[in-house]
């Protein structure tokens, strides 16, 4: 077990935290509430991918995508039922939905499919790949590649496209970007469908990757995820990246120096952390911006 | 026919009526300024045009269409723009993407767009970068287009202002306190800046509190007090009315005033 080996283990574990912590980072940036339902989402993802995978009419690829799909449609349906019409009330209320969503979508899915975990079919064959000591497997190339290619694609759209460039104006001044022109119920929901469907990729990608999908994976991945979006920087999306691989990598650094029975803590300890000594995350902004 | 009107608007905050029953007509390219002491509800007058606040009671039409109901950034698209009495820019962006929101109303690029139509949407912004450099440059802020916004001087982002209100080609510009904490130098340069805005067929509205600059520009003026007009007319007839120099002034007896 060399250093470079779990730099990959944790390289691919921390892809997926940093796909959910975008929708985290996003969705906080421009309305200033934390959906924690992103977890059950990233959930929904999985058992979209499990379900299309097991049609036997697709590929892995076709798969990923139509969960992707799928999560945007549901990320926007939740967006418009539960946080829409609390948008003007105060933040604990937005909150409390969001809880209660998630509740009601792992629920959901236990009523649907059942409470057992349930093995991924194999998608395609899961080559090592050795170079001297260091081995990467085809799956992990798959979840890095995949992952930086949805991050590459997001970084685009928010730097150069209009309607990220509207995303970003109603992250600073919604009232200002408002009376510009940019219609911001449109925007709000844009973002839920790609936040949801970043996560919606995380799932699957997660079900190839652990061979496991289950209705209440969402939680404790969600959580790690939240807790990289704040180590990052809530609200930056940078940030929202680096925090999920720096998530990532300690967990698997821990398992690495044989403290496995705490890896779901790590992730929790840099939180708590974060919180005391530097509440603004690595990339955030200051809190005292908006007067 | 007017272009913008005011039909009996009111507004009312729990027991503050803050407009009163006011008639206001804009016409077509001229110049009108919006005055009366702190507190009288000029903002909230452009408040309500842009659809911030539902009038109580009362219609505001832009060429004859109601505003009742319209969303707010619909009524930008209709061709209402504004700034703000303290500067609202997105500092965090670059003046040139400041000024591309301003246009986001117009072109049509969305999620959708950006995915499948990547050509048309190159060209769309092409488009708009041109438009918005052409502001910038009406403006005198071409040079700085790569700044952060709020890297510019005090001046410069009150210009950046009116530019990002100016890009999507508005029938009328709302400037809400355009003067406020300039020096006298920048007030000439704004003068003569609203007046070539003006020239370019764009109606002005203006809520201003330095009477030189008011009396030197605008060709109408109205009065409100107590969100109550209390006078109209020319500078000149405007000056001389009685009723402006005792809201301005006082008559001499003790009033005491609630303001908001």
């Amino acid at each position: 077990m060399n250093i470079m080996q779990q730099l990959v283990n944790g390289l691919a574990l921390g892809s997926i935290y940093a796909l959910i912590a975008l929708g985290y980072t996003m969705v906080y940036g421009i309305i200033g509430m934390i959906n924690f339902a992103y977890g059950e989402i990233y959930m929904f993802g999985a058992y979209a991918g499990l379900t299309l995978a097991l049609s036997n009419y697709v590929n892995v690829y076709v798969a990923l995508f139509g969960a992707m799909i799928i999560t945007m449609v549901l990320g926007v349906v939740i967006e418009r039922i539960a946080y829409k019409p609390l948008r003007r009330s105060s933040r604990l209320s937005a909150l409390i939905s969001a809880i209660g969503v998630s509740i009601f979508l792992s629920s959901l899915m236990v009523r649907m499919k059942g409470p057992n975990t349930r093995g991924f079919p194999k998608l395609f064959e899961n080559r090592i790949f050795a170079i001297g000591d260091f081995q990467i497997t085809f799956y992990q190339i798959v979840i890095i590649g995949v992952a930086a290619l949805l991050m590459l694609g997001l970084h685009l759209f928010v730097t150069y496209s209009k309607t990220g460039r509207a995303m970003r104006a109603c992250a600073q001044d919604q009232d200002a970007a408002k009376l510009m022109g940019v219609n911001i119920d449109r925007v709000v929901s844009i973002t839920f469908a790609i936040g949801s469907g970043l996560a919606g990729a995380a799932g699957v990608l997660s079900g190839i990757y652990f061979n496991a999908v289950q209705p209440y994976m969402g939680l404790l991945a969600g959580l790690k995820a939240f807790a990289a979006a704040v180590l990052g920087g809530i609200g930056s999306i940078p940030g929202a990246m680096i925090g999920g691989l720096v998530i990532g990598l300690t967990e698997i650094m821990g398992i690495t120096f044989n403290l496995s029975e705490y890896k779901d803590a790590f992730a929790f300890a840099i939180l708590i952390l974060v919180l005391m000594f530097k509440p603004s995350g690595i990339l955030g902004r200051k809190a005292n911006k908006k007067v | 026919m007017s272009l913008l009107a005011l039909d009996d608007v009111t507004i009312r905050f729990g027991g503050l009526t803050a407009v009163d029953s006011l008639n206001l007509e804009v016409k077509q390219g001229e110049i009108l300024a919006l005055i009366g002491p702190n507190g009288a509800g000029k903002s909230t007058v452009f408040n309500l045009i842009t659809g911030i606040y539902k009038p109580t009671n009362g219609k505001i039409a832009l060429e004859g269409k109601s505003l009742a109901g319209i969303q707010t950034h619909k009524i930008a698209e209709m061709g209402i723009t504004r700034t703000f009495q303290t500067i609202r820019l997105f500092s965090e962006l670059s003046v040139l993407d400041n000024v591309k929101i301003g246009a986001h109303c117009r072109g049509k690029a969305g999620l959708f767009q950006a995915f499948t139509r990547l050509p048309g949407m190159k060209r769309e912004e092409a488009e708009l970068k041109e438009k918005s450099m052409e502001a910038l440059e009406f403006l005198d802020l071409a040079a700085k287009w790569e700044e952060k916004a709020k890297n510019l001087s005090y001046g410069e982002q009150r210009r950046l202002e009116i530019a990002r209100a100016l890009v999507s080609r508005p029938k009328i510009l709302l400037l809400d306190e355009p003067a406020a904490g300039m020096n006298p130098q920048e007030k000439v340069v704004l003068v003569a800046m609203i007046r070539r805005i003006r020239e370019t067929g764009i109606t002005i509205f203006l809520v201003e509190h330095d009477m030189k600059l008011i009396m030197g520009i605008s060709e109408r003026i109205a009065v409100l007090d107590y969100g109550k007009k209390i006078a109209e007319g020319t500078p000149l007839e405007v000056r001389s009315n009685k009723a402006v120099i005792e809201a301005y002034l006082g008559s001499g007896k003790f009033k005491s005033r609630i303001r908001r």
